[in-house]
């Protein structure tokens, strides 16, 4: 006798056992729906809730007259529960009806969607758009939810009018919803009409849709409402934007840089898509009061070595542009590799150009300032090792460390080599031995004691969790 | 949103403090204070350890608590206002219309069945990794929700903000790496205490000798099992110990699989889609315990690959690598000017990362029942297959295993009555 033939047996003797009635549901087939419904009539209410509540997860149609029978006087908990369950998971054309008929209770009208979704499963489209249309105008936001989501499944394009219709509900996650599904049909004709005629709350519901299909042939339409007075229009639109890749998108989105109330959003975006090709378009806008900043912002993404020669010009000649200027050359910096113009030029405007090549970072860059710190401009240059962005400051730092007279120099070299340690990826050994060296050369206990404590930390391994 | 019922608590705010003529600025709102008719209102369901994390949330307010186990819920009961009240039955808290969001802080075997009856009584939901026990309950939690248009967030992060656990730095530069093929393609994934990752896997082992013991009368034990199979009590199954057992969760697994799994998903752009395969290196596994296992490998269809080291075989392996370059914790490469590279690179697109605006204006938290539901399949999938000691394949379309019947019975587990998704 198989396992299963002595499930059956046990079942059809007592189906009490909770494991046996989960082993048939874990068998499943028309011998365990017929087990459970045949121990049915039998059973008393708590292992008739345990028999329905299974044959609801085999989707069977063996329980409904019983359920129906349930239902009609007035079942209520757990046994309710189950009862709306099972009907909600069968197939059956009598369980709708029942369903159906009584849509104006809550626990009716999700029990009669699910049926609707189990017959999506099955393919049965018709049936189930009948039910999203009875449901669309429930008095709950998720039932007209999920009576969209039904629709839009069993409809298509078809389902575009009342999906329009539905925007206008007077609730947000309904409205959402249609907008969402609206978003995911296969054209977008019928969306860019109504958005011409929209206002308020469905126009942005609209766009957003629009929006959300990521069609490049709409980079025009996205663009132009990046000025928009809506600001959740101009969020879907730049959000669109940002993931639309191609460089006529580039080229589109710069045409808004003509366009005073989209400024400020093109040049956000041209910097975050890293549109270099659009980058003279950008440095014309540095003058331009209202945008000057971020247009700023956005050559710390786009500029080339070109660009930041151009840069580091402005700064020096015209000290009122020189703090947005500066950030931008420290944020193209690490771009810039070992541009030796760049680099040259930074060097000779030590005030405040040598504090910006830690970003620069590269042999070109750290020779010019290992250079400096002999010369009259020491302080800043030993300023700029002890910023230094990875390992290599440290040889010059524990140097000067060592040979400068001058004690706060020895301090700032010894700190800066510490933090340069302590967030480099070098390995475990190197890292002791530069912190070993560092507070050998270390020229105050506080330094000697703060390069131990991180090589204490090193030994046993604490980290940040 | 509600407004009516939080401008109904407010209304009974103001009332209740009318009487001592002071009204507190937190409730009448001002510069840097959201008055409460404009806040959200939640339930936090489970208040063991984790559920302290939950407590505070910006323009949120509080209105229940609710856990199986009196003395627990006594313990963060304490110090709440009086509007909190304290509950045993979620259910009760679930039929409350006047609440907005439903924190999920149970062990894992709830999570779906509480996640779907949440959905459909217009709750929005944060719920605790993993998403669900079971593929086919997170399938079902996925798509209830989407269907009834809730928001939902699953609660770990790793995609979006903070270091990638221990491997030093964000998933945001890995995935602008692999996106734009620094690295080529396929990549191997390595998970492991070599790259950063710990498994927690003999933390989270179960025991096979549990002596049935009484259940003590602060906890409704039926009700702490609710979907799950009978077994008699015993403490090592409740509190900070269920993990170790199959019924509940899946060991280390459970635990960190959602963490560690979902930034592998986000970073490789496999968010629509689930490994094809399933490797596994384990000793067999107890039916109801669950003991460490020692190496999980997940395939794509492409050949990409997720390797979960959980005896710390691999000692200095890159936590990505590809036929172009690898990637070492603290984004240590061997790929010339990396940094140089990655800041060359566009940025990611803006990322919905604020739960309560997301609830507000009905747009999808980033990680969201979709991509959680996906994070937590191949969770699901090592855990199977772990389970069963057995390689196993995938279907990514059909979410089933193929030509292997026991393996999808485990994609679908009956629940114990009267419960069901």
């Amino acid at each position: 006798m198989n396992l299963l033939a002595l499930i059956l047996l046990a079942a059809s003797v007592n189906i009490s056992d909770d494991n046996a009635i989960r082993a048939l549901v874990s068998t499943g087939g028309p011998q365990a729906e017929r087990a459970l419904a045949a121990a049915l009539p039998h059973a008393d209410d708590t292992r008739a809730v345990a028999i329905i509540k299974a044959l609801g997860d085999l989707g069977s149609s063996e329980p409904v007259r019983e359920c129906a029978r349930r239902l009609v006087n007035n079942a209520a908990g757990d046994m309710k529960d189950v009862c709306l369950y099972a009907l909600s998971r069968t197939t059956s054309r009598r369980a709708a009806r029942l369903l159906r008929s009584r849509i104006a209770e809550e626990a009716y009208a999700i029990a009669y969607l699910r049926h609707g979704e189990s017959l999506a499963e099955i393919g049965r489209k018709n049936d189930s758009a009948q039910v999203a249309l009875d449901l669309l105008r429930s008095p709950w936001p998720v039932v007209r939810c999920g009576a969209i989501a039904l629709l839009a499944w069993a409809r298509g394009y078809a389902a575009q009018p009342t999906l329009l219709a539905m925007l206008e509900d007077p609730d947000p996650s309904v409205r959402e919803q249609a907008s969402r599904h609206l978003s995911r049909m296969p054209s977008d004709t019928g969306l860019l009409a109504a958005f011409q005629r929209a206002h308020g709350e469905t126009r942005r519901l609209l766009f957003e849709a629009i929006a959300r299909r990521g069609d490049p042939r709409r980079a025009p339409l996205l663009v132009g409402a990046l000025g928009d007075d809506d600001p959740s229009i101009r969020r879907a639109a730049a959000l669109a934007l940002h993931t639309m890749p191609g460089a006529e998108v580039d080229a589109e989105i710069a045409k808004a840089l003509s366009a005073p109330k989209s400024q400020a959003a093109a040049l956000e975006l041209l910097a975050a898509r890293r549109a270099r090709s659009q980058v003279a378009a950008v440095m014309r806008l540095i003058h331009e009061p209202s945008v000057s900043k971020q247009a700023f912002a956005a050559l710390g993404a786009l500029a080339g070595p070109a660009e930041v020669q151009q840069l580091i010009a402005l700064a020096t000649n015209n000290e009122a542009v020189r703090e947005p200027a500066a950030k931008a050359i420290a944020a193209a910096g690490p771009r810039m590799g070992d541009d030796a113009r760049c680099i040259a030029a930074l060097v000779k405007v030590p005030s405040w150009g040598l504090a910006l090549l830690p970003a620069f970072g590269g042999k070109t860059a750290l020779d010019a300032v290992v250079a400096a710190t002999k010369g009259p401009d020491r302080d800043a240059a030993v300023r700029a090792l002890a910023d230094w962005r990875d390992e290599s400051a440290l040889e010059p730092l524990v140097a000067l460390c060592q040979q400068t007279t001058d004690l706060k120099l020895r301090v700032l070299a010894a700190r800066g080599a510490i933090r340069i340690v302590q967030q480099s990826a070098i390995g475990k050994d190197e890292k002791t031995a530069w912190l070993q060296r560092i507070a050998d050369a270390a020229p105050r206990p506080e330094e000697k004691q703060q390069a131990l404590a991180t090589l204490k930390q090193l030994k046993s391994g604490k980290k940040k969790k | 949103m509600k407004s009516q019922f939080t401008r109904r608590g407010f209304i009974r705010a103001v009332g209740a403090v009318a009487a001592f003529t002071i009204v507190p600025r937190h409730v009448l709102g001002g510069a840097g204070q959201t008055p409460p008719s404009e806040q959200f209102t939640r339930a936090i369901i489970g208040c063991g350890g984790i559920s302290r994390s939950h407590l505070p949330m910006t323009d949120g307010r509080l209105l229940a608590l609710c856990d199986v186990d009196s003395e627990r819920l006594a313990n963060r009961m304490k110090g709440q206002p009086p509007e909190v009240k304290g509950y045993r039955d979620f259910r009760e808290v679930l039929a409350r219309r006047d609440i907005d969001i439903v924190h999920i802080c149970t062990p894992p075997h709830w999570h779906a069945v509480m996640t779907v009856m949440a959905a459909e009584t217009g709750k929005d939901i944060w719920c605790e990794k993993p998403m669900a026990r079971t593929i086919g309950e997170a399938i079902r939690a996925r798509d209830i929700v989407s269907r009834r248009q809730r928001i939902f967030r699953i609660n770990t992060w790793f995609r979006f903000t903070g270091s990638l656990y221990g491997f030093g730095a964000p998933a945001a530069p890995l995935r602008k790496i692999v996106a734009n093929g620094l690295l080529g393609w396929p990549i191997k994934v390595v998970v492991g205490a070599a790259t950063g990752f710990n498994w927690k896997l003999e933390m989270w082992s179960g025991k096979t000798n549990l002596e049935p013991q009484p259940v003590p009368p602060n906890l409704d034990y039926n009700l702490w099992l609710g979907p799950a199979p009978f077994k008699p009590y015993h403490p090592d199954r409740v509190h900070s110990k269920f993990r170790g057992y199959w019924d509940y969760d899946a060991g280390g697994l459970g635990d960190m699989g959602q963490h560690y799994l979902d930034p592998v998903q986000f970073i490789l752009g496999k968010d629509d889609t689930s490994p094809v395969s399933v490797e596994v290196d384990t000793p067999p596994q107890p039916d109801d315990a669950v003991i460490p296992w020692r190496r999980v490998t997940l395939t794509y269809a492409d050949g990409c690959t997720v390797i979960l080291d959980g005896d710390n075989r691999e000692t200095d392996a890159p936590y990505l690598e590809g036929p172009l370059g690898k990637i070492w914790p603290g984004l240590r490469s061997n790929i010339p000017n990396l940094a140089r590279k990655i800041a060359e690179l566009p940025d990611l697109p803006p990322a919905n990362d604020d739960f309560a605006q997301c609830v507000r204006t009905r747009q999808p938290f980033v990680l969201n029942e979709q991509n959680a539901a996906r994070s937590c399949i191949m969770v699901q999938m090592a855990a199977c297959a772990v389970k069963l000691g057995r390689s196993l394949k995938f279907d990514p379309v059909a979410l089933r295993f193929i030509g292997d019947d026991e393996a999808n019975r485990l994609i679908d587990q009956p629940m114990r009555s009267p419960w069901h998704l």
